[in-house]
C-alpha cells in the first residue's frame, strides 16, 4: 500500500515551486544555520530565484524540506564558467523540539531566511529566585 | 542538533569544502564571487553570484580591459542572540577582478543585480565586432 506522507506545508508565497525538484537534479545550496535557545534560523543561498517559486515543507519526520525553481535567464552559453545555474533542493532533519507549525519564511536577494520556532515545552524555563 | 538527511550528499560536500579550503590555503583565499562569462554577438556579459547583496555595498570599474568588482558581504544574522553552528556560506570582503579579451566601448557599460546575480553587460567596441564581408 502506497504510504502518502502528509506533509505539513508551509508555503512563502502561493503558488510554490514544482514537487518534481528533487535532490537528483537540482543543485544543493549552501546554507549557514544558527540556533539560540528559542528557536532555530536556516540562511540558503538560492541566487536567481524569484519570489514565489520556493517551496518549504516540514513532514512528520520534522524533515525541513526546501525546493526553489530558478527562472533565471542565462543570456547565452557560457565562455567561462564558474557556476551553474539551475533549482534548488535541500533538506535538513530537526529535532522533536522544533514547532512545525509555525514556521516562518522570507526571500531577499537570493537569500532565503527560514525559522522555526521551539515547542514551548523545549524552551528554557527562567526560573526566578525568590529573596 | 541537525542530522543530514543524505549522508551521501553530504560526504559530496564536505568534500568540496576541503577542496576549497586547500585552495585557501595555497593561495590568498577563495574565489568569490563566482563569475561566469558569456561572449555574445555585440557585447560580452558578466554573471556574479552575490546573493544577499545590494547595490550599495558593490563597487565596479572598468579599466585596461579588467572589470573588477568589489565589496563586502556580511553575515546574514546580526542578532546577538543566534549562534553560528553550521557555516557554508561566504562572506568578509572582496576584489574580483575578470580580464576581458575583447576591445570593450567602456563608456556603454551597463549593470543590473536582481535576486543575487549581478550582470555587467559591455558592449563590443565598434573594431570588435563581427564583420560581415559580402562576395562581389
Amino acid at each position: 500500500m502506497a504510504n502518502v506522507v502528509k506533509k505539513e506545508q508551509h508555503e512563502v508565497t502561493h503558488n510554490g515551486a514544482e514537487q518534481l525538484i528533487d535532490e537528483g537534479n537540482a543543485f544543493s545550496p549552501n546554507a549557514d544555520v544558527y540556533v539560540s535557545e528559542e528557536s532555530a534560523l536556516f540562511v540558503f543561498d538560492i541566487p536567481g530565484v524569484d519570489k514565489g517559486d520556493v517551496k518549504i515543507e516540514i513532514d512528520e519526520e520534522n524533515t525541513l524540506y526546501v525546493r526553489a525553481k530558478n527562472s533565471h535567464s542565462e543570456p547565452g552559453s557560457a565562455a567561462v564558467q564558474e557556476y551553474r545555474i539551475g533549482n534548488y533542493y535541500r533538506s535538513f532533519k530537526l529535532t522533536k523540539d522544533y514547532d512545525k507549525n509555525n514556521v516562518s519564511a522570507s526571500l531577499e536577494n537570493g537569500v532565503l531566511k527560514v525559522a522555526i520556532p521551539k515547542k514551548e515545552e523545549a524552551k528554557p524555563h527562567r526560573i526566578e529566585i525568590n529573596a | 542538533m541537525f542530522l543530514y538527511d543524505n549522508p551521501w550528499k553530504e560526504l559530496e560536500r564536505m568534500q568540496r569544502d576541503m577542496d576549497s579550503l586547500f585552495t585557501r590555503m595555497g593561495r590568498s583565499r577563495t574565489r568569490f564571487p563566482s563569475v561566469n562569462l558569456y561572449d555574445g554577438y555585440d557585447a560580452v556579459s558578466a554573471e556574479f553570484i552575490i546573493p544577499g547583496m545590494v547595490k550599495e555595498d558593490l563597487t565596479i570599474t572598468f579599466e585596461n580591459g579588467s572589470l573588477v568588482v568589489k565589496g563586502e558581504r556580511k553575515t546574514a544574522v546580526d542578532d546577538e542572540t543566534y549562534s553560528l553552528v553550521r557555516e557554508e556560506r561566504n562572506y568578509g570582503t572582496f576584489n574580483r577582478s575578470v580580464d576581458i579579451p575583447v576591445q570593450i566601448d567602456a563608456g556603454s557599460i551597463a549593470a543590473d543585480l536582481k535576486n543575487g546575480i549581478l550582470t555587467v553587460t559591455m558592449p563590443k567596441a565598434e573594431e570588435a565586432k563581427p564583420k560581415q564581408i559580402s562576395i562581389n
